[in-house]
């Protein structure tokens, strides 16, 4: 366990020591702020459960997580310091699980600084906090399942542009790819396609949550995928190291 | 050492398909056991069906098709009806997974000139271009049944977003057979039947407008409206009593002070609604002098604020707290009146009194010729606070005698043609009796709700005014399903930010608008009254007259003027403060926090770092 915390301090260290505090935490909350008064309807809307912020959460999380875990382990191969992080006497899997709980930490500080804008709205709008309190889950969720894919791509490639383009695309794909054209399917096979598409849809899942809705499937999805993502960082890494 | 790297990389493969097939059918395994089930964390549980619509769902008789004609390229051309038609699908698997197995729910995307636009536009689904102007989306359906009934909506907008629910549950109630009555009106406040609210009765039944000197209501009618009845014809007090002995039902809207009647007849100063010894008779009272005015808080301030606004109405709201509607008819989430009088009843043994509408314990009471007669100061002045929450709804249902002791009456002059004269009751009846006519108006509403800067079509309050209308008409006509039905307030039940915000500051400058108001007022009598001693030749001609005249129009153009910078003004501090709403939490709050965190970071690290080298030099 102390492993693992000095794992994550150490990989916050560089974070919260460094310009990318003010560079990914300032690009964040710019990005969400700024959708949700230009492009939300923040003001036409009577949106109590800050639904104009929300509801551009998924796309803003698709351009900063993989800022987040480019570097993870695209950095350690460059530079050689993998081959040192895999001979020290920590388990590959405890490795992944603390660079994976690192990013966490940073996923929870984004959306704290988005907590003013919350609190400015509660003291002078009606709101539905708890609908803004499932929502945020909901975003935390999603953020875990993106730095999952994130972490895991950051660990096939070398360098940190490949690992932030390869997740922002695969990100892309999972939210908003929608093949059923391309694929000529009838009727029956376009049901089933459906069907699958949404149950691997991040957007599909996370609308609920925007809703004020919790469901154990949609909790489920994002714990599965975050689960998927970090074993397959770890087969990556072992594969690699095999 | 290559066949083992070939092997090697192939099972890497095979394990990156496997991990995605296990997490697919794991998915579906898991929406299969744990189905559709949700916990509604919302306020009022905004997004989760009511049980009203699921037993319209359940209690299907017949197959219902439903058929969404919603375009592929719709998320991506207009992202908020991508949101709108995620809530809609969903909606649609809610009533589908209620119905078990009787709704069929067929999605289909029409693409230019294919077969499937050629349906849609066949179908009345309202066609709408896309960004770029090049090709034509759909966002409607069509719900229909084995027997051919069909009901479309063209198109599923968002300003009617909040009534997706209401209308979808309104139309499968309709494919399962209901009663499509025939509804009487007679209204003596001019063309209503172009109002919102009856053009909504017009969607679902017969609508009737009846002469006001009829000496018969139709049998076919069983429910009446009848609209702020003034001077009654007597031949219509003994059909409306006959009506009543009957069994008919009657919606009523009398009023001590109606504004709609009184913009058409401005001079009448005196109103006797001549309807009243009857209703007297039946058990209810109405005092026509006197109109009362709820004074709780917010309420003062909406009538503060409109007042500023040159509108002389006593207007106010009550919410559901003060509605009392029995469980087959769906309780409203808020309605509007405006210079409501004060209903009271006297029980009569065969007929149960239930009080429908209440105003708030705080009423002020007030003349009813000074609220029709004076400037807004003067209303303001006189009204007079009371204790006690007022009746301005009751609904009376049972058994009544007759108005009349016997059928022969003398001034009609064809009484061979009428039904035969009925002494009581045959059928008990229900009277629903509302103390305010502008309850419906439409004009009304659009002034009060202009100057609110209500801007999306489901805030307009005369919206619930009329859907509690619409749900009287259905319990009336025995449609208690459909009267069950509410709108789902998706956002929240108030007014938008901007709506939010414009209130604010317009009455920071209430007192402002106030004084300009009555100095203006003042003026135009006071040149009222120069013009009418000029044609009354009190005042001759002269220069130093022409100049006060000329004065006279300086001093109203000046007062205009100003009170047109003060809207320039009040306009200009609106923005700023979207401005400033935008600046600090774009900017200002969030690198506030940052700049907090950095330094907060720092001190620790240097903490820290003392304390290694204190460690160190020890």
């Amino acid at each position: 366990m102390r492993q693992l915390f000095a794992l994550i301090k150490k990989e916050n260290y560089t974070f919260f020591n460094g310009w990318s505090l003010w560079i990914i935490g300032g690009s964040y909350i710019f990005l969400s702020t700024f959708l949700n008064f230009f492009m939300g309807g923040f003001f036409s809307l009577s949106n109590a459960g800050l639904y104009s912020f929300f509801s551009f959460q998924n796309i803003v999380f698709i351009f900063v997580c993989p800022a987040i875990t480019m570097k993870l382990w695209a950095e350690e191969r460059k530079y050689g310091t993998i081959e040192f992080l895999l001979t020290q006497p920590i388990s590959l899997s405890k490795l992944v699980l603390g660079k994976f709980l690192s990013c966490l930490c940073i996923i929870g500080f984004l959306l704290f600084i988005s907590f003013p804008f919350w609190l400015y709205c509660t003291l002078n709008y009606n709101m539905d906090n708890l609908n803004i309190i499932t929502t945020y889950f909901g975003c935390f969720l999603m953020g875990c399942a993106f730095c999952a894919i994130g972490c895991m791509i950051s660990a096939l490639s070398t360098s940190s542009a490949i690992s932030y383009i390869g997740t922002l695309l695969a990100l892309f794909l999972i939210s908003f790819a929608d093949f059923s054209r391309l694929l000529h399917l009838t009727k029956e096979q376009e049901d089933i396609y459906i069907r699958l598409q949404n149950s691997l849809n991040f957007d599909y899942h996370y609308y609920d949550f925007l809703t004020g809705q919790i469901s154990l499937d949609n909790v489920f999805y994002f714990v599965l995928l975050s689960i998927v993502g970090i074993w397959l960082n770890i087969r990556i890494l072992e594969y690699k190291k095999g | 050492m290559l066949r083992q790297k070939i092997i090697k990389n192939i099972f890497f493969l095979a394990v990156i398909v496997l991990s995605f097939v296990l997490f697919t059918s794991l998915m579906e395994t898991t929406s299969l056991l744990l189905g559709d089930k949700k916990a509604d964390l919302t306020q009022k549980h905004r997004y989760s069906i009511s049980n009203e619509s699921l037993n319209i769902a359940e209690n299907l008789p017949k197959r219902v098709n439903i058929t969404l004609y919603m375009s592929k390229d719709l998320s991506a051309e207009y992202p908020e009806l991508g949101i709108q038609s995620q809530y809609l699908l969903r909606l649609l698997n809610k009533y589908q997974a209620a119905s078990k197995g009787k709704i069929n729910i067929n999605v289909k995307s029409p693409e230019p000139y294919s077969a499937t636009e050629y349906e849609a536009k066949s179908e009345k689904i309202r066609a709408f271009p896309d960004n770029s102007n090049t090709k034509n989306l759909y966002f409607g359906a069509v719900f229909s049944n084995n027997l051919g009934e069909k009901y479309t909506i063209p198109y599923f907008s968002i300003q009617r977003q909040n009534y997706t629910e209401y209308d979808i549950s309104r139309i499968l109630a309709k494919l399962s057979g209901y009663n499509k009555a025939q509804i009487g009106v007679i209204s003596y406040g001019g063309n209503i039947m172009d109002w919102q609210a009856f053009n909504k009765i017009k969607e679902d039944y017969v609508l009737t407008e009846l002469s006001r000197t009829s000496i018969s209501i139709p049998k076919e009618i069983k429910t009446l409206i009848l609209y702020a009845p003034q001077k009654v014809d007597e031949k219509l007090t003994y059909a409306l009593d006959q009506f009543i002995m009957r069994g008919g039902n009657l919606i009523l809207f009398i009023d001590p002070y109606a504004e709609t009647i009184a913009q058409r007849y401005p001079y009448t100063k005196k109103n006797t609604i001549s309807l009243l010894p009857w209703l007297n008779h039946l058990g209810i009272f109405m005092d026509e002098n006197k109109i009362i005015q709820d004074m709780s808080d917010n309420k003062t301030n909406y009538f503060s604020f409109l007042d500023t606004q040159n509108t002389e109405n006593l207007y106010f709201e009550i919410n559901q707290a003060q509605i009392n509607t029995p469980d087959e008819i769906a309780k409203p989430h808020k309605l509007s009146f405006s210079s409501a009088g004060e209903i009271t009843v006297s029980p009569i043994s065969s007929a149960t009194y239930t009080k429908i509408l209440t105003t708030s314990e705080n009423i002020g009471t007030l003349d009813t010729n000074i609220a029709k007669t004076e400037i807004s100061e003067k209303i303001i002045n006189n009204l007079k606070k009371e204790k006690g929450n007022r009746a301005i709804g009751y609904l009376v249902e049972g058994w009544f005698e007759s108005f009349y002791p016997d059928s022969i009456y003398g001034n009609i002059s064809d009484i061979e043609i009428l039904p035969p004269f009925v002494l009581s009751s045959l059928k008990p009846s229900k009277i629903f009796i509302f103390s305010d006519s502008d309850f419906l108006a439409d004009t009304q509403w659009n002034a009060i709700n202009y100057l609110k800067g209500a801007r999306v079509y489901d805030q307009v309050p005369s919206n619930n005014n009329a859907d509690f209308l619409l749900s009287l008409v259905d319990y009336m006509s025995n449609n208690t399903e459909m009267a069950k039905l509410r709108v789902n307030y998706l956002y929240t039940d108030d007014y938008s930010i901007a709506d939010q915000i414009s209130a604010k500051i317009y009455r920071k400058y209430q007192k402002e608008y106030l004084q300009k108001d009555a100095d203006l007022r003042k003026l135009q009598k006071e040149f009222l009254d120069f013009q009418d001693a000029f044609k009354s030749k009190k005042n001759i001609m002269s220069l130093s007259k022409i100049q006060e005249y000329d004065d006279f129009i300086r001093k109203i153009h000046k007062l205009n003027e100003e009170k047109k910078v003060l809207d320039y003004q009040v306009q200009q501090e609106i923005m700023q403060k979207v401005n400033y709403v935008m600046l600090e939490n774009m900017i200002f709050y969030p690198f506030l926090l940052l700049l907090f965190i950095t330094i907060i970071t720092k001190l620790y690290l240097r903490c820290k770092r003392k304390q290694e080298i204190g460690m160190l030099h020890e």
